[in-house]
């Protein structure tokens, strides 16, 4: 079992994207979040519980806090875990500075635009 | 004599001014030696006076120069940079405040002699033993210029840097007894200096708003793009997980890729006006990359989206490494190489797309050739008009071509054209080889 965590505003995406994770994977589990601080309370507790998703799928902009706010924040509490996470950002944006700004953490392994694809998935798992 | 505490005191004041003032003339020194009180007491008295004259003049032009100086940068917010030195009569530097100095060569004339030898010195040594060495050349004689001279420069803090203003003043000339100094020619140095820099300060002041009016225009540009994509893009992902469905009607699925195409051409749309906004707003921005690594990845992105067999052939007669704008050389390998790729011919056998770099005439030159469906005659002028598309079985946004001229338009360079219908297609990129700031 591989456990997926989407995090994005949209509900449509977290269907999409969750339906696109289940096609690709007939191991996965999703968990999704509309919420970007509802998602960070609940990988504050995974980290406790030592039971990280394998993949995070994680949007840059949503309301409360952004997709980098959410790490910076999680960091701040757990700096090594955090970077452990393998969280990928999966994003409509065409700013670069987002990319470059990514490429600051540590956590963040990949940069997508989406939609998410099956290959995408189907590489990860490779 | 010797111990009238009056003579002690008046000596002890002469010692002390000896290190600082210029030789007695021989005779002088002499007399001071013999001690003949009411001469020496006379003559030292007169050096005393002149001495404090002197240097009550010095302390008024020099806290006179430091007011004004404050008062401008309280009152203009104005960064002012100082080559400002001020000296005792012995040439001995007093006071010293080194600015951020870069004239223009028009600004340098402003300057006197002795301000350009000083910056030339201080360019040269840096601040501290440019005072070493200029109290040097004094010392050998050369002249003997003035005993007070401040300049001033200002320097916008202009983030670029690009304006730095000087403008030095002398205020006494050679062998001019200071209190000969005219209050009103500094008043006149410094009305002129306000009113630079007023004028600077105004013209900063638009730059400013301007400055903020674009980069409210670019968060606006770059959150409505995000908006307007959002709601695409889950459409997007929507319609492929419709065509991975097991049954769907060949009809249905038909009307599904069509309304697939039109969402792919609104987003292309979308990140190209994007693109074109940054262009049009944004200043060169150049870096070291690699042309050849960057040309290569472009060929491979559009080869895998477009899943075409075109052979790339590279032609590399210069250092790939080329110091230029990262971002916007992309856009142009991508638009440029894209087409290439896009509009191959499909009717023969090994299309190709050659990539040659070179240099010439202080230029780099990027040649972008293929064997194509090339341009007909009569469509290449229109090909870098907003909006044109020269092929009805064109899926582009008309903007490519146009974006590329933009760009080579803001990056100072030039782009030419050559094509015949059937044959291919030639674009030659020329951008001019730019140097980074040491």
């Amino acid at each position: 079992m591989r456990l997926y965590m989407l995090i994005d505003d949209v509900d449509v995406f977290n269907k999409v994207h969750g339906k696109v994770i289940s096609l690709a994977d007939p191991d996965a589990s999703v968990t999704c979040f509309l919420s970007s601080v509802e998602a960070l309370n609940y990988l504050k507790e995974a980290i406790r519980q030592q039971e990280t998703p394998d993949f995070i799928f994680l949007d840059i902009n949503m309301p409360e806090i952004n997709g980098f706010e959410l790490l910076d924040q999680l960091k701040e509490l757990y700096p090594a875990e955090t970077d452990a996470l393998q969280v990928y950002m999966l994003t409509s944006s065409l700013d670069e500075r987002d990319v470059l700004r990514s490429e600051g953490y540590a956590a963040i392994k990949g940069y997508y635009s989406k939609p998410l694809t099956k290959d995408i998935i189907q590489s990860l798992i490779e | 004599m010797s111990e009238d505490p009056h003579y002690q005191q008046l000596l002890e004041d002469y010692r002390k001014l000896q290190l600082r003032v210029t030789r007695f003339s021989a005779t002088e020194q002499e007399l001071i030696n013999t001690r003949d009180r009411l001469d020496s007491e006379l003559l030292l008295y007169k050096r005393l006076h002149e001495f404090n004259l002197q240097a009550l003049t010095l302390s008024s032009q020099e806290s006179f120069f430091r007011f004004t100086t404050e008062y401008i940068v309280d009152l203009f917010e104005v960064e002012v940079g100082l080559i400002m030195f001020s000296r005792n009569v012995t040439g001995e530097i007093l006071f010293f405040k080194e600015g951020n100095i870069a004239l223009t060569q028009e600004q340098e004339g402003l300057m006197n002699e002795w301000g350009k030898r000083f910056l030339a010195m201080m360019n040269e040594h840096g601040e501290k033993r440019t005072v070493v060495l200029y109290n040097q050349d004094f010392s050998k004689g050369l002249d003997r210029p003035s005993t007070v001279e401040l300049g001033i420069c200002y320097k916008d803090t202009d983030p670029d840097g690009l304006h730095s203003i000087c403008l030095a003043g002398i205020v006494t000339k050679a062998n001019a007894p200071l209190y000969a100094i005219q209050p009103d020619r500094i008043r006149t140095i410094f009305s002129v200096f306000a009113q630079q820099v007023i004028a600077i300060s105004q013209n900063r002041r638009k730059t400013e708003e301007l400055r903020k009016i674009n980069s409210e225009l670019d968060n606006f540009v770059y959150s409505v793009s995000h908006d307007l994509r959002s709601p695409l893009l889950s459409v997007k992902g929507i319609l492929s997980l419709v065509f991975d469905l097991q049954q769907i009607e060949p009809e249905a699925e038909q009307y599904l890729r069509m309304a697939e195409t039109s969402i792919n051409r609104l987003d292309g749309i979308i990140q190209e006006i994007l693109t074109y906004s940054r262009n049009s707003r944004m200043e060169v921005q150049p870096e070291w990359l690699n042309v050849e690594e960057m040309a290569e990845e472009v060929y491979e992105d559009i080869r895998f989206s477009t899943e075409s067999q075109v052979r790339f052939i590279k032609d590399i007669q210069t250092d790939s490494l080329i110091y230029s704008d990262h971002a916007r050389v992309n856009v142009l390998l991508r638009n440029i190489i894209g087409n290439a790729v896009k509009y191959r011919n499909k009717k023969i056998k090994d299309q190709f797309v050659k990539f040659r770099l070179f240099s010439e005439d202080q230029q780099l030159v990027m040649e972008v050739s293929d064997n194509g469906e090339g341009i007909p005659a009569d469509r290449i002028d229109k090909i870098f008009d907003m909006f044109y598309r020269g092929t009805k079985n064109s899926t582009g946004t008309g903007l490519g071509l146009y974006i590329v001229k933009e760009i080579i338009i803001k990056m100072n360079g030039h782009i030419h054209v050559d094509s015949s219908e059937g044959e291919g297609t030639t674009f030659t990129i020329r951008l001019p080889i730019l140097n980074p700031k040491v």
